[in-house]
């Protein structure tokens, strides 16, 4: 009998010896044997665990559902939460530009939805959801995040509806064109380049002196004595394009777009007098 | 042969197999890179050294491989991967002759029959075993057949996984030294 015919005889008889001779010893040679291999071993099971995934740590079919579910929920009152925010903000800033009750004597804001119009005309009335139960009178401004005019309430104001025409819609508009920034740390209204805006394609159009400072950016804030006391100052539009005239290369042509397109939103601020001192002009 | 060269692959692979290729689990079935390793020595080393290595590699498997008595007492048995290797061992030396043993695919293809022979020794020890023995089963309360299937997936697996590894091991084939002849003995 050779030395490896005697090596499996060994071994065979090992493997069917019963477990108790076994347990005493097989542990200890086991741990002698792999001794040397830890370190190595440590290494490769850091990486195993590195480049793999813990399978108790995935969700099955049913709670990955339920957590997407969870998860578009919170997302969408994060962002609903986000808009109110904003909406909140907006107020505020609508509520501090106010002018103060010394000046214009005693006012209204109130805040409404709009629960109608014509999206496809930007100069088609907004139905909002207050009238004159609520306080709202014809004449009255409307008024969209603190500084951008909307638009103003159209007569034939009903108890508990109003329609808002956006500016866009009231033809000619005198308005002074300004540097938003430096308009900020002083009273809107008093600075830039007077102009008078000629309502065209949802928007306006007016010419100036070729050497007047305007540039694109340039926002258009309301100053016109047609319009409640309330809205002068209000931003109506931003300058989008400056082109030359070719009839006159001394002038050149404005184009301002509305800030927010009326007809896109959701709600916004009433601002006039209060019905004791009647409609606004 | 060199045996340093061969114990040095063999405690990578032992390594490999306990706590790294786990990661490539597919349904509870990993390769097993030992039995490429016992494969490519198998092509190539004489037929002496080849069941020696297969021995002491099958002795390696089964000291890694722990077994529970009565529940809470672990063990370790040898004999199953012992008897096991060394009977793939028998198996791949009488065809290797026949095949392209340069080629990493013939490697992969021929570790699949040589696990298979493996898994079968394997099983026979601890089926007999099982009959007077207080010691479960590897394969707990399963049936040895569904056992046996799993085994034949880890044998493919390690069959797919052993055409890359194998290709590693033919690029380290200068260092090993083999004799050329020796296949013919």
């Amino acid at each position: 009998m050779g030395p490896f015919s005697l090596a499996m005889l060994v071994v065979l008889v090992l493997s069917l010896l019963p477990t108790n001779w076994l347990i005493p010893w097989t542990n200890r040679l086991s741990e002698i044997v792999r001794l040397p291999l830890v370190p190595l071993g440590d290494v490769a099971t850091s990486v195993r665990i590195w480049l793999t995934v813990d399978g108790s740590d995935l969700a099955d079919r049913g709670q990955f559902d339920l957590l997407e579910t969870e998860r578009n929920e919170y997302r969408r009152r994060f962002h609903a939460a986000n808009e109110r925010v904003r909406e909140l903000e907006g107020l505020v800033k609508s509520l501090r530009g106010l002018p103060p009750t010394g000046g214009v004597g005693e006012f209204m804001a109130i805040e409404v939805d709009v629960i109608g119009g014509d999206p496809s005309n930007p100069a088609s009335p907004l139905r909002v959801n207050a009238g004159t139960r609520r306080g709202i009178f014809p004449g009255a401004v409307a008024v969209h995040r603190g500084d951008t005019l909307v638009g103003r309430v159209l007569a034939d104001v009903g108890p508990t509806t109003a329609w808002v025409r956006p500016a866009v819609g009231f033809g000619l508009l005198d308005a002074r064109l300004v540097d938003d920034q430096g308009i900020a740390a002083d009273s809107p209204g008093r600075e830039g380049v007077p102009v008078q805006l000629t309502p065209d394609n949802g928007g306006w159009t007016t010419t100036v002196d070729r050497a007047a400072a305007i540039e694109v950016g340039m926002v258009a804030r309301l100053q016109d004595p047609g319009w409640s006391r309330f809205s002068q100052g209000l931003v109506i539009g931003m300058v989008r394009e400056i082109s030359t005239l070719e009839s006159n290369p001394t002038r050149k042509t404005v184009r301002i777009d509305v800030l927010n397109d009326p007809q896109r939103l959701d709600h916004f601020l009433i601002v006039g007098p209060k019905s004791s001192e009647g409609a606004a002009p | 042969m060199r045996l340093g060269i061969f114990v040095i692959a063999l405690a990578i692979c032992l390594v490999l197999d306990s706590s790294f290729l786990m990661a490539l689990s597919i349904g509870g079935v990993h390769p097993m890179s030992t039995a490429v390793l016992m494969v490519f020595v198998g092509l190539f080393a004489p037929r002496r050294t080849v069941l020696w290595t297969a021995l002491v590699a099958g002795i390696f498997l089964d000291l890694a491989t722990i077994s529970t008595y009565r529940i809470d007492e672990p063990f370790f048995l040898i004999g199953p991967y012992a008897m096991g290797c060394v009977f793939g061992a028998n198996l791949i030396l009488p065809i290797r002759t026949m095949v392209f043993r340069r080629n990493p695919i013939a490697v992969g293809l021929l570790t699949i029959p040589y696990l298979l022979a493996v898994d079968v020794a394997f099983m026979a020890v601890w089926t007999i075993r099982s009959f007077y023995a207080e010691t479960a089963t590897p394969w707990g309360d399963a049936s040895a057949a569904s056992e046996l299937g799993r085994r034949m997936g880890e044998a493919m697996y390690t069959g797919g996984f052993g055409i890359p590894f194998a290709w590693i091991l033919l690029l380290t084939w200068s260092s090993w030294r083999f004799e050329v002849g020796s296949v013919r003995r």
